[in-house]
């Protein structure tokens, strides 16, 4: 193969960059009554993306595991159309619509493109604030739920995922609790009626509209809200935070679920660290992918690519308003299970005690700068993106600043950093697998 | 995109074209960490390998083009792949092999149906491997003999999304791609599967949560002109909540806890699959027959101007909105050019206008029959059984 005068080893320089800037959904004035409401005027495609969201989630609900089911049968028919009905008008206009209820938050989600919308935004709004809840329909939802449940409860990712929870969270806070097919089965429609009724009382909905002709539609959008929504509701505007729930430091322990027949080992480990709101967030950022965020974390190279123990290992925050929770997962060989978490402490350790080289430095840094880059490119990674903010209560100044901390950060604050979050000592660990 | 895939190996030697998928993150001649150049390009970088092809693809800022050129340009011609590489990857290869298809419930079942609806050909193995001593027993000679080969600018499709002029895209991947020799190798030459002459049934016994039921019927290739009257009955039996496998054997007659009907959309003649978890209460044999009794409706009666005039919304939907997404963009450009050409990809939607109820009905009647199918069914042993 010919090399020809081609200098191969010589990296070509890159085009100069550009100033990294972004579009950001802005506010829609309007009068007194409606529910907060942003517009993204971006995208080359003829489609909108419409979200709604609540700060309400299954962790305030009054029945164990009524409001994710209530926000799954919001797609099983309302008061003037039965399930097949509505889903075959939203089907027939190629509508996509999503419910979903997260820990702190529940979404409303609508993709549909621009023509169809005047037939799709109705039947959304009328899932949303007129649905039936059939008691026919919610007894095949709980069946096919204790069906999932009983395969996932084969795996030792499901197993090892649940008993990390119980170690970190008190007894008493929503995450610690663990469904049971049990509890699916003690939620009949009146539960579901009163999820619903919390979920639309709630303070803090709002709106985002995006698409190349997001402005456009807006104030046909208004009619709709004010044609479904309580006037209460409407006027109920952005910004009651869920109610706070404490979760203290969690004792380092260890735990293990048998498993006899597993063919490996599933680890997960975790530390409680501050909230996404706190100014240590974005060097905690930072740290966990050094740690494990990224093809070439530490954990990766040493696991993966230096032992061979497992396919992946990857280290990630999960946020939540009054907390972040850094968590460590693999599924690993058996018999490898001592060996992985002592490494893994002992990537842990050594973050703490010798600072980034300069070159590794450099690289994280262009992957994380490379991936808010990716983040913010397009319409719906930049609605995303805002999502992931206003549900906090922050906004773009939120970027810039996490830009200002990737410049900023050396190697001697990561290494300062990590002797104070990182301590391998304080890690909750939970394994389930094969007894050894 | 490279045009090799698991089809192109040999019986005896299987999963290696997802083993050298991995080793070719190994680095190069003249780039010894690729990951080490990405993540200072500020790029992510992965790679999937199917029956047909393996695609690295590789998403970056957008002035990093020549450099993204350079580093793949370098690892497609000059890999440096040794003995230690090797062994890693295998022992990594072995643990995904683990994880994916035999440490869950049903996770072999794509190992044990292609087994049982193909014969001779090599869509009989997924792309893991048959079994796991094809990927220890690898050697570094196969690996070296399989990169001279495939890995050559005549067996790749390079598809480049982004704000770039066109003329300046060329030069670039003349310069750096221009130099690489083709291998001159030809297609891969195996045997095609003949018709099915009977039905095909497998039965796997033992501690599953519930029962399940997977049937496959062979159905034309991707490039066939049925292919798209094939994708719409599945679309027509499981695509939405309104479909009419979901709403009549999951929701308004619970036989199962989810069903689907897809396509596997393979280059040679494919699988039209139904799958599915009975649920709580109902056995396989129950579930089975309420399948075929959908089955038997759209072979005998096609979609209604309604249904199909809703397969078609969803679809146009689905690919105006996955235009949306650069990286998508580019794998497709790739994958239509390996096809037929790549700007069969905007007249994609004009193919699934084109066909009538007449026709779904047709190919429905012609394919879902009892004789053609292959199904693979798990029992649950009787202490186990939660269905």
């Amino acid at each position: 193969m010919g090399e020809s005068t081609l200098q191969r080893s010589k990296r070509p320089i890159p085009e100069e960059n550009t100033p990294l800037t972004w579009g950001w959904p802005q506010p829609w004035i309007h009068s007194e009554g409606y529910p907060k409401i942003v517009v993204l005027n971006q995208g080359n495609e003829p489609f909108l993306r419409i979200d709604i969201q609540w700060n309400h989630g299954f962790w305030f609900e009054q029945n164990f595991l009524s409001t994710r089911l209530m926000t799954r049968m919001l797609s099983e028919g309302t008061r003037q159309r039965s399930a097949a009905e509505w889903t075959t008008a939203v089907d027939h206009w190629g509508g996509q619509i999503r419910f979903s209820s997260e820990a702190e938050h529940t979404t409303a989600s609508l993709m549909v493109l621009d023509r169809f919308l005047p037939q799709v935004w109705p039947l959304f709004l009328e899932a949303i604030t007129e649905p039936a809840f059939h008691q026919d329909e919610l007894n095949s939802i709980i069946q096919s739920k204790i069906q999932h449940w009983h395969i996932e409860s084969k795996k030792v990712s499901f197993l090892a995922g649940r008993q990390l929870r119980q170690m970190v969270y008190p007894f008493h806070h929503p995450e610690a609790r663990l469904s049971t097919p049990e509890n699916y089965e003690a939620i009949f429609r009146d539960h579901l009626l009163e999820a619903h009724h919390q979920l639309l009382s709630s303070k803090g909905m709002s709106l985002s509209v995006c698409g190349p002709k997001a402005d456009v539609v807006v104030p046909d959008l208004m009619d709709g809200l004010q044609r479904f929504f309580p006037h209460a509701v409407l006027e109920s505007k952005s910004g009651s935070s869920p109610e706070q729930l404490v979760v203290p430091n969690p004792s380092p322990s260890e735990a293990f679920v048998p498993k006899a027949d597993a063919l490996q080992v599933s680890l997960r480990a975790a530390l409680v660290w501050p909230p996404k709101t706190d100014p240590l967030y974005h060097r905690l950022k930072i740290l966990v992918t050094v740690l494990g965020g990224y093809f070439g974390s530490r954990l990766m190279q040493n696991l993966r690519e230096d032992l061979g123990l497992t396919y992946g290992v990857g280290a990630r925050l999960h946020s939540y308003q009054n907390h972040s929770l850094m968590t460590i997962q693999s599924e690993l060989m058996v018999g490898s299970e001592t060996l992985a978490l002592e490494q893994i402490r002992f990537e842990m350790d050594r973050l703490g005690r010798e600072p980034l080289s300069v070159p590794e430095w450099g690289r994280v840094r262009s992957y994380l700068r490379g991936q808010l880059m990716a983040g913010l490119d397009g319409s719906l990674a930049l609605i995303d993106r805002y999502w992931d903010l206003e549900s906090y209560g922050l906004g773009e100044d939120y970027l810039r600043e996490y830009l200002r901390n990737l410049d900023e950060t050396s190697p001697a604050d990561l290494m300062e950093l990590a002797s104070q979050f990182l301590q391998p000592e304080h890690l909750v660990v939970a394994t389930a697998g094969p007894s050894a | 995109m490279v045009r090799v895939g698991s089809r192109d190996e040999s019986p005896d030697q299987t999963g290696f074209a997802h083993l050298f998928e991995h080793l070719m993150f190994s680095g190069s001649k003249h780039v010894p960490s690729y990951d080490q150049v990405a993540q200072n390009m500020g790029a992510e970088n992965n790679a999937f390998t199917s029956n047909d092809l393996t695609n690295y693809y590789l998403t970056f800022p957008a002035p990093q083009l020549e450099v993204a050129l350079w580093l793949e340009s370098d690892r497609m011609g000059f890999p440096l792949i040794d003995q230690k590489a090797l062994d890693t990857q295998k022992q990594v290869v072995v643990e995904e092999f683990k994880e994916r298809y035999l440490n869950q419930p049903y996770g072999d079942a794509w190992l044990e149906l292609r087994a049982l609806a193909y014969q001779v050909h090599p869509y009989r193995w997924a792309t893991i491997g048959k079994e796991i001593s094809h990927i220890e027993q690898a050697t570094l000679d196969q690996v070296h003999e399989f990169r001279q080969r495939f890995y050559a600018p005549d067996q790749m499709i390079l598809g480049i999304n982004g704000p770039y002029e066109i003329q300046k895209v060329e030069e670039w991947v003349t310069r750096w791609f221009g130099d690489l020799e083709p291998s001159g190798t030809q297609r891969s030459t195996y045997a095609m599967e003949p018709p099915p002459t009977g039905i095909r049934r497998q039965e796997k016994h033992g501690a599953f949560p519930a029962p399940a039921l997977y049937m496959a019927f062979p159905m034309p290739g991707r490039a066939s002109e049925d292919y798209h009257a094939c994708d719409l009955i599945t679309d027509v039996l499981s695509r939405g909540q309104s479909s009419r496998l979901f709403r009549g054997l999951v929701m308004e007659r619970p036989m199962f806890s989810d069903l689907n009907a897809y396509v596997t959309g393979d280059m040679d003649p494919g699988l039209l699959v139904v799958s599915g978890h009975c649920a709580q209460g109902v056995s396989v044999d129950e579930a089975e027959n309420a399948v075929w009794d959908e089955l038997y409706k759209i072979s005998n009666q096609g979609p209604s101007h309604d249904e199909l005039t809703k397969s078609i919304n969803q679809i146009e939907a689905s690919l105006v909105m996955g235009r949306t997404n650069g990286l998508n963009v580019a794998l497709n450009l790739c994958y239509f050019e390996y096809l037929s050409q790549a700007e069969d990809l905007d007249r994609e939607i004009d193919c699934y206008r084109k066909v009538t109820s007449e026709r779904i009905q047709a190919m429905a009647a012609q394919l879902l029959k009892p004789e053609r199918a292959a199904i693979l069914r798990y029992i649950p042993n009787e202490q186990d059984n939660h269905g």
